[in-house]
């Protein structure tokens, strides 16, 4: 079932990441899409507000019928700011994040997307891996 | 570039609109489901999340749809 619905979730971000690139000619990397929203250049800003407003509100939409999909992270503010800080630091010398060459970057069969997946999906593996179950 | 018809507006607004849905039904809201994917001891206890893997390769199909 949940694989099910993953694969449901999949096409619709597909088909979010798509039309936002024939519309707009834009990669959907969310967290350069909001860095664009707090440092902006001059004439880029309001599609990203439009942008996230509307990442927002289904995200929303979806929380009004299965609030168990917001679970509140059980880690404390200040963990959660400094992993914050380490994942947009990271986007930025990446030139992207999780959504931009995960979604986008592979798609688009980017080889330095595919390089990113690569390392921060062993790095992220590694790390759980550590933290669960030790070295 | 600024997009300056409320059309163009009105569609970038339903991307992310997409976007959010697919984020939020998949369930990668949830710290958790990411974590238990990324969890590979996981795979010898049968506990293993795979949803994150079937978002990816599911994210494909509209691209194809578009392109060919």
């Amino acid at each position: 079932m949940s694989l099910f619905i993953g694969l449901i979730g999949g096409v619709l971000i597909g088909l979010g990441a798509v039309t936002l690139m024939m519309i707009a000619g834009r990669i959907a990397g969310i967290s350069g899409i909001a860095g664009g929203v707090l440092f902006p250049h001059k004439n880029d800003w309001l599609w990203r507000v439009v942008f996230l407003l509307g990442l927002l509100f289904g995200a929303w939409l979806v929380g009004q019928y299965w609030p168990a999909h917001f679970e509140i992270s059980a880690l404390n503010n200040g963990v959660l700011a400094l992993s914050a800080f380490l994942v947009g630091f990271g986007a930025i010398l990446a030139n992207g994040c999780t959504s931009g060459h995960g979604v986008c970057g592979l798609a688009r069969m980017s080889r330095r997307s595919m390089v990113a997946v690569g390392v921060f999906m062993s790095v992220a593996i590694i790390t759980v891996w550590v933290v669960r179950h030790g070295v | 570039m600024e997009y300056k018809t409320v059309k163009l507006q009105l569609g970038i607004f339903t991307s992310g609109f997409f976007f959010g849905l697919g984020l939020a039904i998949a369930g990668m809201t949830q710290p958790s489901k990411v974590l238990n994917f990324l969890d590979l001891a996981a795979l010898a206890t049968g506990t293993w999340d795979a949803t994150l893997l079937a978002v990816l390769v599911a994210l494909w199909l509209p691209l194809l749809l578009v392109t060919v």
